[in-house]
């Protein structure tokens, strides 16, 4: 297991103390509660826990909805619990019931309890559509394929990925383009300046409902401050009083002749004849200070121009001054009414792409995720259908959970608030029940806003939830979790400190942190910031120097973090373990798993570091996500397949050569291609295919194959039958697996949408990135580098932070929602006052979804946090470095020295020196392989058949018997059987009347003649007095017998021994036998009959190893029992031929 | 299936640009925007058969058209058109060694002196990179000094710049001032007889302004399996 965070320890904790207790307090299955969890705090434990006990409480499985927010993270949880639920079921009666109180049970714990307990685990796997642990989009798919009709989407709808919306928003943007709307996409490209109207739709879509409705022009003017009748033409006029031109002409000819400032002044307003609104720009650009000014866009008037020019044009300066201001005036106005007119466009153009978009979805029974929970929102609302719908769920659903509240959009609270409607109101379908809401999240960990999540929903939806409750019989009980089960307290205060004034971002000095593991020793430190030095003078163009990575800074940070954690490794530096004994936590050697790496962004530190610490030979996990494009591997297979799809494509042909596929060298590939007679590569591999038989069998092959196989399956030759796949890895190593396995995976994906032509899927492939996301919660003893975003929920011993430097907040949207409007923003120097208004906030918030982030960060490391940073140095205090430098400062840091530099370092408790000699080593998941692996697999040998030992052959009746009717004899034995069998277990009054109906039925039923020969045979056997111990209660009757014998070459027999007598010393096997003669000594007993014994014999044997084994034939004519002599029936054992 | 990219806009806008600057040689007056827009109508639809590519470029062109309107009647006032897209060859005649270029444009003042234009559809190369390493103008002046291009025979070059057609237009300059030709060609002179001896390899991405630049050999390289903190390795071929 990695360093998934881990809630407690199970199975017992005996000391109760208050972290304990409000955990258990928040699992109360009974009560609503709305649950604020600091980091590290135990929440998914909580949840857990509420589940069980909602189980242990018997509600039904299938009425609890459980919401989590990724996919990954309601596995997760199923797997707890399930986890925990097996447990139960098998613990002793003991175990479980101090499990249940731990739990939080308070009530005695009686055996019906445990076994309902034990039960549990059953009961959860079988409910019909399992436990309900999932992501609200998986709840609302599921909602909208049980309601179709009613929801107006197809039955059969399928989720659209990423990239299908990418192709579909071009595809429609195309049809747009070509037909008669095309104006209004023009109007649109007018006013855009990307490349593609791949990223303005793609905004379009994310604010549809924006769109959807018709944009009101009064309300729009309103926004922006403008009066109703406000216009360009009216504008001109307040500017443009008529005396401009004349006035223009008398300032630009001054200026012509004044000094060089003034000449610039007049070479811009050289272009305008007779001023008008057009000119607007130009001349603010003249009259009006620039956008850093002081007070910016404010008019020049008594600065411009200078001083000598202005005595020059004295009579008409005031002119010149008042319609300068004029221009100030109108600025606001001119950019307004800019900004409403292509807000229109894009409205316009918009809400025709939306109709044509959504009808293309529908066509293809298409839903994005938004659909998903548009779509249950809206079936929840509809007032034709919500009533029904809401009463067929209010009978299944009697408790919701929800996990990381913080991160769900509005949206989706909305449709939580509806499902939880029916039983906060009080009017459900079944009041008798108790039913419960269970929130928990952390605004604090808010940092999903680009998915649509709003931690301030988090508080509104608390006192909402709270509001509803407060009249029922179990209002809304709030509390809060504030131990960390994770960090020690150095981490903790320093957390606190940090984020003391951070007010807007969501902390408080309520939720402040405590450690639960009150003596766990802690460390942070604060390395030296690494700033860029003086720029080298790059080398001369025409010297052919190789260029090597400059002094960059991240590359020197990656270096030092590199070397820093080989040292550490290498002078096996202690680490205090987590749990403590008596009070005191003992250490252990430093090692590579315990590194977490968290950058902000996967940029250039991200993969400095990771190269630097491969580079370094310590043990790395890759990029937590990988584009498959940019994979070596992966780019190897493509260029083999391009070149199979083209064989005149020389490059592609020369980098599969040169790739592990083929493994040539630079002079291999060199010898072929300089100097070749065919320009073409491949025609000249042809011509000399003796030099490389081998590639040129499997290209030729390949060749071959290419036009009939599906891209898959020629790739799967190339892997599998020719090698690929090792050859690669061998090179590699094993991280190009998954690279391979995400392209045949898209080779997949492929073949389902497209005609599996090769080409077409080389195209598809290029036509996007495709990224995957790597699990690294399980690494390994590995290092681990990774996105904070990607670490949520994980957490390390040691915790580096080195991307904590300048960055800048952008805002990327072109399109900006504000008061409910979509504004199409213009550029920076043309933006109204409303759209930087709304863009000062996002930035504000975006600030503040970075200190969330740093908290997230921060709170993942368990011991010891280092804080790095490179490049050039903030002075704002915004950055994540100074924000910590204060903290530090704030907690008493000393300055510590690191490598000749001086930073700082936060202490708390004895780090201690190593105790426990041994690291807990993380099994090495490189293996070596067994030999046989690498061996040929022989041929299968056939599966052996069970053989009867009555049918081992030979002879089963003596030689006077032969000629007789086989099928009569064998009836009869069965029949005797049959009687021998049964008549012992009643008293022998009573045989007469069972033998009767113990022959009357079925196929072996006989006739009154027949009865009494059988009837009479059977009871002269069953009174003989040297018989009965055959038939007392000691002997087993009819026993079942399988074994492999190793005088059958180990084939397996199985049979049923008729009578069978076990002692503690001895054990014989009895077979009844009906023929009709009766051998006179064991030496004349068929041989078919003494193999059946042997074989008996010696499966008892492997049965009975220490037993005297012995076996015997009871001849039912005579009623005789013959001991049959072990040497003899093992002879006749022996002799069997296996056929 | 083909998708509309830089490389195809910046071909197409070649075209436009090649197309108006033709029809307009001896005619300054026609150096419209009205003119420019329609050629590009033109050029578009027969090249580019995506209808919201076509839009997008049309209207980009449509932004900067006043600007290079401004600037194309500017430059008529000092030359005249005379080369579009002409080639030309120029020798190292001890090296063994020829180097070929094309340029956009070359326009004829009324000394006889040339000016070399280059269109870029992006943002042209600045100063510096033009030193380190954009040396397309610089060298191509050193040609038209020495071999001239196309039926434009060797002549003094005045001036070469770049005309960036991306947002609201730019000109750079080329520093033939700070660089003249004569240094330019001695520097290309080494670089070559420098790659010619036998002790110098040919390492891959080896001034690549930006780490983190896509080289289009890369992969024939291995990049990847090494990397750019390595040290290059000899092979003798």
């Amino acid at each position: 297991m990695g360093h998934r965070r881990r809630c407690g320890k199970d199975p017992v904790v005996t000391r109760l103390d208050a972290a304990t207790q409000r955990q258990i307090e928040a699992a109360r299955p009974d009560q609503s509660t709305w649950l604020s969890a600091n980091a590290g705090s135990g929440k998914t434990r909580v949840l857990t826990d509420r589940v069980a006990r909602l189980l242990l409480n018997d509600e039904d499985p299938q009425n609890i909805l459980c919401l989590t927010y990724t996919k990954a993270a309601a596995s997760e949880m199923q797997n707890r619990l399930f986890k925990r639920l097996g447990q139960w079921a098998m613990l002793p009666d003991k175990d479980l019931s101090k499990a249940l109180r731990v739990l939080g049970v308070d009530q005695a714990v009686t055996a019906k309890h445990l076994r309902d307990a034990r039960r549990l685990f059953a009961r959860a796997i079988e409910t019909p559509g399992g436990l309900k642990i999932q992501t609200i989009h998986s709840f609302c798919a599921s909602l909208l394929r049980r309601f179709p009709l009613e929801a107006g989407v197809t039955p059969q709808f399928q989720e659209m990925d990423e990239r299908s919306a990418r192709l579909l928003r071009s595809e429609v943007t195309e049809v747009i383009a070509k037909g008669e709307n095309s104006t209004s996409l023009d109007a649109v490209a007018r006013h855009y300046t990307g490349d593609s109207f791949e990223g303005l739709t793609a905004e379009i879509v994310k604010h549809k409902a924006l769109f959807m409705r018709d944009l009101d022009a009064a309300a729009l003017y309103g926004l922006f401050d403008l009066a109703p009748d406000a216009s360009v033409e009216a504008l001109e006029q307040e500017v443009f009083l008529g005396g401009e031109t004349a006035l223009l002409h008398r300032l630009r000819e001054a200026l012509q002749t004044s000094g060089p400032n003034d000449q610039k002044a007049a070479a811009k307003l050289v272009g305008i004849t007779q001023p008008g609104i057009v000119d607007l720009p130009v001349l603010e650009s003249v009259f009006l200070t620039g956008p850093h000014a002081k007070s910016p866009f404010s008019a020049k008037t008594g600065t411009f121009p200078t001083k000598t020019c202005q005595s020059a044009l004295a009579d008409i300066m005031p002119d010149i001054d008042a319609w300068m201001l004029r221009v100030e005036a109108a600025r606001e106005t001119r950019l307004a009414l800019d900004t409403i007119a292509k807000t229109r466009f894009l409205h316009e153009f918009a809400s025709i792409f939306l109709q044509a978009y959504e009808t293309a979805k529908s066509n293809r029974g298409w839903l994005d995720f938004d659909d998903l929970i548009l779509k249950a929102r809206d079936l929840l609302v509809h007032p034709d259908v919500a009533t029904w719908v809401l009463y067929r769920l209010d009978g299944q659903l009697d408790h919701i959970l929800v996990d990381e509240a913080q991160d769900t959009s509005p949206v989706q609270w909305q449709v939580i608030e509806l499902l939880a409607q029916e039983f906060t109101s009080g009017k459900g379908a079944r009041t008798d029940k108790a039913r419960t809401i269970f929130v928990v999240g952390d605004k604090k960990q808010s940092i999903y806003s680009f998915q649509g999540a709003d931690p301030e929903e988090f508080d509104r939806m608390q006192s909402d939830f709270a509001d509803r409750l407060k009249d029922t019989d179990a209002p809304l009980k709030r509390l809060g979790m504030e131990f960390s089960f994770r960090s020690s307290q150095a981490i903790l205060s320093l957390v606190d400190r940090t984020f003391e004034n951070a007010h807007s971002a969501g902390f408080s000095p309520e939720q402040s942190h405590k450690a639960f593991k009150t003596t766990l020793p802690g460390r942070v430190d604060l390395w030296p910031y690494i700033e860029p030095s003086e720029q080298d003078d790059l080398p001369a163009w025409h010297m052919p120097v190789d260029i090597k990575a400059a002094n960059d800074p991240s590359v020197m940070l990656a270096s030092q973090i590199a070397s820093t954690i080989k040292k550490l490794i290498s002078d096996r530096h202690p680490i205090p373990n987590s749990e403590a004994e008596d009070g005191k936590h003992s250490s252990r050697p430093i090692q590579a798993g315990d590194f977490l790496i968290l950058v902000q962004r996967r940029g250039d530190l991200f993969h400095d570091i990771i190269r630097e610490c491969k580079a370094q030979g310590l043990p790395v996990a890759g990029a937590d996500r990988m584009k498959i494009g940019a994979e070596i591997a992966v780019r190897d297979l493509a260029a083999l397949l391009s070149f199979l799809a083209t064989p005149e494509d020389n490059y592609s042909l020369a980098v599969a050569l040169k790739s592990p596929l083929f493994g040539w060298t630079e002079k291999e590939l060199f010898t072929l291609a300089h100097g070749r007679h065919s320009p073409h590569l491949w025609r000249e591999l042809e011509n000399r295919r003796d030099e490389t038989p081998e590639t040129h069998a499997i290209l030729r092959d390949l060749r071959d194959k290419a036009d009939y196989l599906r891209p898959y399956d020629l790739m799967e030759r190339i892997l599998t039958r020719h090698d690929g796949r090792r050859r690669l890895l061998a090179r590699l190593g094993t991280e190009a697996e998954e690279g391979i396995d995400a392209l045949l995976s898209q080779a997949m994906a492929y073949e389902q949408q497209s005609v599996d032509s090769l080409t077409g899927f080389l195209v598809w492939l290029q036509s996007d990135e495709v990224e995957i996301k790597r699990q690294m919660d399980s690494a390994g003893d590995r290092i681990r580098v990774m996105t904070v975003h990607g670490a949520k929920g994980l957490e390390a011993p040691v915790v580096i932070l080195p991307d904590t430097g300048v960055r800048r907040s952008v805002i990327r949207d072109q399109i900006i929602e504000t008061d409910n409007v979509a504004i199409w923003r213009s550029p920076a120097d043309a933006t109204p006052r409303k759209t930087r208004d709304a863009l000062a906030q996002m930035k504000a918030d975006q600030e503040a979804e970075r200190d969330r982030l740093l908290y997230v960060a921060m709170t993942r490391a368990e011991k010891w946090l280092i804080v790095a940073a490179a490049g050039q140095k903030g002075d704002k205090g915004d950055t994540w470095y100074e924000k910590i430098e204060a903290g530090m400062k704030a907690s008493g840091a000393h300055a510590h020295d690191f490598g000749g530099c001086s930073g700082l370092r936060l202490e708390y408790e004895n780090w201690g020196e190593i105790e426990t000699e041994s690291a807990s080593t993380v099994p090495s998941d490189r293996g070596e392989l067994p030999a046989y692996f690498r061996a040929p697999v022989s041929a299968k040998p056939e599966a052996s058949k069970t053989l009867s030992p009555s049918d081992l052959g030979g002879a089963k009746a003596l030689p006077d018997e032969q000629g007789q009717d086989e099928d009569a004899a064998k009836r009869r034995g069965r029949q005797i059987h049959k009687l021998l069998e049964f008549l012992p277990d009643v008293g022998q009054p009573l045989w007469p009347e069972t033998a009767m109906s113990l022959l009357a039925h079925g196929e072996d039923a006989a006739t009154q003649d027949e009865f009494d020969l059988l009837f009479s045979e059977a009871t002269n056997v069953l009174i003989e007095p040297s018989l009965e111990f055959l038939f007392s209660q000691d002997a087993l009757a009819e026993v079942p017998i399988s074994a492999p014998l190793d005088s059958l070459g180990g084939q397996r027999v199985h049979g049923t021994i008729d009578r069978l007598l076990v002692t503690p010393e001895t054990v014989l096997a009895v077979d009844f036998k009906t023929n009709a003669s009766v051998p006179i000594s064991e030496h004349d007993v068929p041989d078919g009959l003494l193999r059946q014994m042997g074989a008996y014999a010696h499966a008892l044997q492997t049965v009975y190893p220490s037993h005297k084994i012995s076996t015997a034939i009871l001849w039912t004519r005579t009623a005789t029992l013959m001991y049959l002599p072990h040497d003899l029936v093992t002879d006749a054992l022996r002799n069997t031929q296996m056929s | 299936m083909q998708a509309p990219d830089a490389l195809l806009r910046g071909i197409v806008l070649h075209e436009v640009l090649e197309r108006f600057v033709r029809e307009t040689q001896t005619d300054s007056t026609a150096c419209t925007k009205s003119h420019l827009m329609g050629i590009a109508v033109s050029v578009l639809a027969q090249k580019v058969p995506w209808a919201e590519a076509r839009a997008t470029w049309l209207a980009r062109l449509e932004r900067v058209s006043d600007w290079f309107i401004t600037c194309e009647v500017e430059r008529r006032k000092t030359a005249f058109p005379n080369g579009f897209e002409v080639a030309s060859r120029t020798r190292l005649d001890d090296l063994d060694f020829d180097l070929t270029a094309t340029a956009d444009r070359i326009d004829i003042d009324a000394d006889g002196r040339l000016l070399i234009y280059d269109y870029k559809t992006g943002a042209p190369p600045s100063r510096k990179q033009q030193t380190y390493y954009d040396k397309q103008l610089l060298l191509e002046a050193a040609i038209a000094e020495r071999s001239g291009f196309k039926d434009i025979p060797p002549a003094e070059v005045v001036k070469a710049v770049y005309i960036g057609l991306a947002s609201g237009g730019s000109q750079v300059a080329a520093p033939l001032a700070e660089e003249p030709t004569s240094r330019i060609w001695a520097e290309f002179h080494d670089l070559i007889s420098t790659y010619l001896s036998e002790n110098t390899g040919y390492p891959s991405r080896r001034a690549m302004e930006s780490k983190n630049d896509v080289g289009d050999y890369d992969q024939l390289a291995r990049f990847g399996e090494w990397d750019i903190v390595d040290a290059a390795e000899k092979i003798r071929l």
